[in-house]
């Protein structure tokens, strides 16, 4: 059997990874990654690439947490390298406070994280809206410097990268033995998903060197992430809302509430806004499925939905899709169409 | 430098004020008058405060706060021959941290304890910034057990370090994670002279040679704030300085302290590394009687080395600026009052000084003891008036 050519659609933080893990873990894979977007104007790009996930209420809490955890396993490992600064990956501790006590205290990923406890009421005295409060250290992965850090990665392993827009599987199936399909939203129209929608979220970048601390309000809606050279702040949840274009009222009304939870942001410089579209559904999907071409049958393996977990459990869908990929080749679907 | 020559006679308070345009609660003399039975004088204070690092002007603002309304006028005067940002203060990393223990000097921890908490209230506060103050949480490593130290409980979130944790740091099987507090000493210097500057306090350029000077020229409190050079105003066989050197380098991925320990070789001699609000400041040099402040390419290398061992991303950074200074090493911190005559002239001494590698961290409660200590020779010489009376 010759070399198994995989096609990887999409090169956000989902395609790249996926595309690097099969290329490094399957010697026998040749993989090319088709997108008709890149770094950085990519989604993942524009995320503050902070380690935490909300839950998928569809998706089994045992599989979400072992994609958490493969991710910040892996994503460790780098932030205590030397290569930390150059794939954006490093770690960064602080408190998620809430204005009620909520039902969960100790959600499924207090274990994944370093250090989770609750606050101290001294601590909680920081926040006087707010009366309980969470912290731990996670990681944070920025994509504008993770993104061209894997692709160069993916490069070394004798990955291909082709720019083009994907319109249809079938175009892929003459010239590739599987596909795997890490398009984010494009899937509405690339698998016909309806499941799949926009949760729009729009974000601040601040100059304030100063804050050393994540602050995320349990609400999910309006947090704080310092990066390596500025601050995140965020943000909105607009459930299938497709615009692109920042909204000055979106900008006034999350820099305040940044304000409240951190006042010494008033004293920050705003440099950009930045929109992106969380590509979300009810569960992730991450599934083969047989595409019937002509008389030959091609598996496509999907990772995506992702939502605003993009970065939280790139590695351990990638490291799920790559598992399928294996089960593919092992299977002998291709041995049968060759 | 003539033109202060002239007002070293003693002048009346309103004459020195006026000369200096100097803005005080009132320019004019209260007569002794009685007010429900307690007796308010006439008294003007002219306090000297030597040095302008952290303790100097600290000190100079916490007298002037409390005694601005009940000592009129009150005059304060700074002297120093280095002001921000060359003064050791400026040099620092500006972490709030104690030494580990305090060997049963409990007043420090309570000095300690105090500038924490009154930094603390600051932190939402819109000066914060530019008062140079922000949180910041970190590691605190060791090679063994070791117990709680006695800043446990002043700082926010204090516990133990997991195994995952110490996983990140080989060669290190204990520690500690905690939430501190940043105060640097290039912002706060700054905030804290345009303070006493709105309180008219007046600063001087000038090295001052005596303590006597100051006493001749009608100086009634002397507060002593020179930091490693109070030898050179009075003799202190206690008084030795702690050389440190450090470097400044980029490294803004990185958004936590960690300080390494080794309890045989004594603070600060290995490696440590304090991220600011701009550049990350990388140490691990402490070296007992050195008086030298030329920084040296071989404490360069290995806290270059130590520290790029401790975090290896650190090979990427860029490095900016090196730095000696001395910390003003003192068995104990020297903080109390001394009377000063020559012949028929009297004058207080409070002195503030031997804050070694801490003085940002225990500023503020040494500041409020030196305005006891203040407060106490003013309540002597009201007693004193009143029995002349």
């Amino acid at each position: 059997m010759g070399r198994v050519r995989v096609a990887v659609v999409g090169a956000g933080v989902v395609g790249l990874s996926t595309a690097l893990c099969i290329a490094e873990c399957i010697p026998k894979c040749s993989v090319t990654v088709l997108a008709d977007t890149f770094s950085p104007d990519t989604v993942s790009d524009g995320a503050a690439g902070f380690v935490y996930v909300n839950k998928f209420p569809d998706t089994p809490v045992d599989r979400q947490r072992r994609w958490l955890k493969d991710t910040f396993d892996h994503l460790f490992s780098i932030s205590n390298s030397s290569e930390a600064p150059d794939a954006g990956v490093y770690l960064i501790s602080g408190w998620q406070v809430f204005r009620e006590p909520p039902s969960e205290k100790r959600p499924y990923w207090a274990d994944v994280v370093l250090g989770f406890r609750f606050m101290s009421d001294a601590e909680l005295e920081k926040f006087p809206q707010h009366k309980f409060g969470q912290a731990f250290t996670t990681l944070k992965c920025e994509c504008p410097i993770y993104l061209p850090w894997l692709e160069k990665r993916f490069k070394n392993a004798d990955g291909q990268v082709q720019p083009g827009r994907v319109t249809d599987f079938g175009q892929l199936c003459v010239n590739y033995d599987i596909i795997v399909n890490c398009s984010g939203l494009g899937s509405l129209s690339l698998a016909g998903d309806t499941d799949l929608h926009p949760v729009r979220g729009q974000i601040l970048k601040v100059q304030a060197p100063w804050l050393k601390h994540f602050i995320r309000d349990g609400d999910g809606l309006t947090y704080i992430f310092p990066g390596i050279s500025s601050v995140t702040l965020g943000g909105t949840r607009q459930k299938d809302d497709w615009r692109l274009t920042a909204d000055p009222k979106d900008c006034s009304d999350m820099f305040e509430r940044c304000c409240a939870l951190e006042p010494s942001l008033k004293k920050s410089q705003v440099l950009t806004e930045w929109v992106g579209l969380r590509p979300s559904r009810g569960g992730l999907r991450l599934e083969k499925e047989m595409f019937q071409h002509g008389s030959r049958q091609v598996p496509i393996i999907h990772n995506y939905g992702h939502g605003g977990g993009g970065i939280s459990l790139h590695w351990g869908t990638a490291l799920e899709a790559t598992q399928l990929v294996k089960e593919c080749i092992g299977n002998r679907y291709l041995a049968s169409n060759l | 430098m003539l033109a202060f020559r002239k007002i070293w006679g003693r002048l009346a308070a309103e004459e020195f004020c006026n000369y200096f345009s100097v803005q005080t609660a009132s320019n004019t003399r209260k007569r002794c008058s009685s007010v429900k039975g307690t007796v308010a004088l006439k008294e003007d204070m002219r306090v000297a405060v030597i040095g302008a690092g952290v303790i100097g002007l600290s000190s100079a603002l916490c007298i002037h706060d409390r005694y601005r309304s009940s000592v009129t006028p009150l005059i304060i005067e700074v002297y120093a021959d280095q002001y921000t940002p060359l003064t050791i203060s400026d040099g620092a990393a500006g972490l709030w941290q104690p030494y580990l223990y305090d060997k049963g000097n409990v007043q420090e921890t309570k000095w300690n304890k105090e500038t924490f908490d009154y930094l603390l209230t600051y932190i939402n506060a819109p000066d914060s910034i530019k008062m140079g103050i922000f949180t910041q949480s970190g590691y605190n490593l060791f090679t063994e057990p070791t117990p709680d130290p006695s800043w446990r409980d002043s700082v926010l979130g204090f516990r133990h370090l997991t195994p995952q944790e110490l996983d990140m740091f080989p060669g290190y099987s204990y520690g500690w994670f905690n939430t501190a507090l940043m105060i640097e000493g290039k912002s706060y210097l700054p905030w804290l002279m345009d303070r006493l500057r709105e309180r008219g306090v007046i600063f001087y350029h000038r090295k001052i040679e005596s303590f006597r000077e100051l006493v001749d020229s009608g100086v009634d409190v002397i507060v002593n704030c020179t930091g490693i050079r109070a030898g050179e105003l009075q003799p202190d066989q206690d008084l030795k300085p702690g050389r440190g050197q450090i470097l400044k380098v980029e490294a803004p991925w990185l958004k936590h302290f960690i300080i390494t320990h080794d309890l045989r070789t004594g603070v600060y001699t290995t490696p440590y590394i304090i991220p600011g609000s701009n550049l990350v400041t990388i140490g691990g040099i402490f070296q007992l009687g050195n008086w030298s402040q030329e920084c040296n390419s071989q404490d360069h290398q290995k806290v270059w080395e130590s520290c790029s061992k401790l975090i290896p991303s650190l090979k990427h950074a860029r490095i900016v600026d090196d730095w000696a200074g001395l910390r003003p090493v003192r068995s104990k911190v020297r903080l109390e009052r001394e009377t000063l005559e020559y012949g028929a002239v009297k004058s207080e001494v409070i002195h503030n000084y031997g804050h070694g590698g801490f003085g940002l961290t225990i500023h503020w409660g040494c500041a409020q003891e030196a305005a006891n200590l203040f407060g106490k020779v003013v309540e002597e010489k009201r007693q004193k008036a009143t029995l002349r009376l």
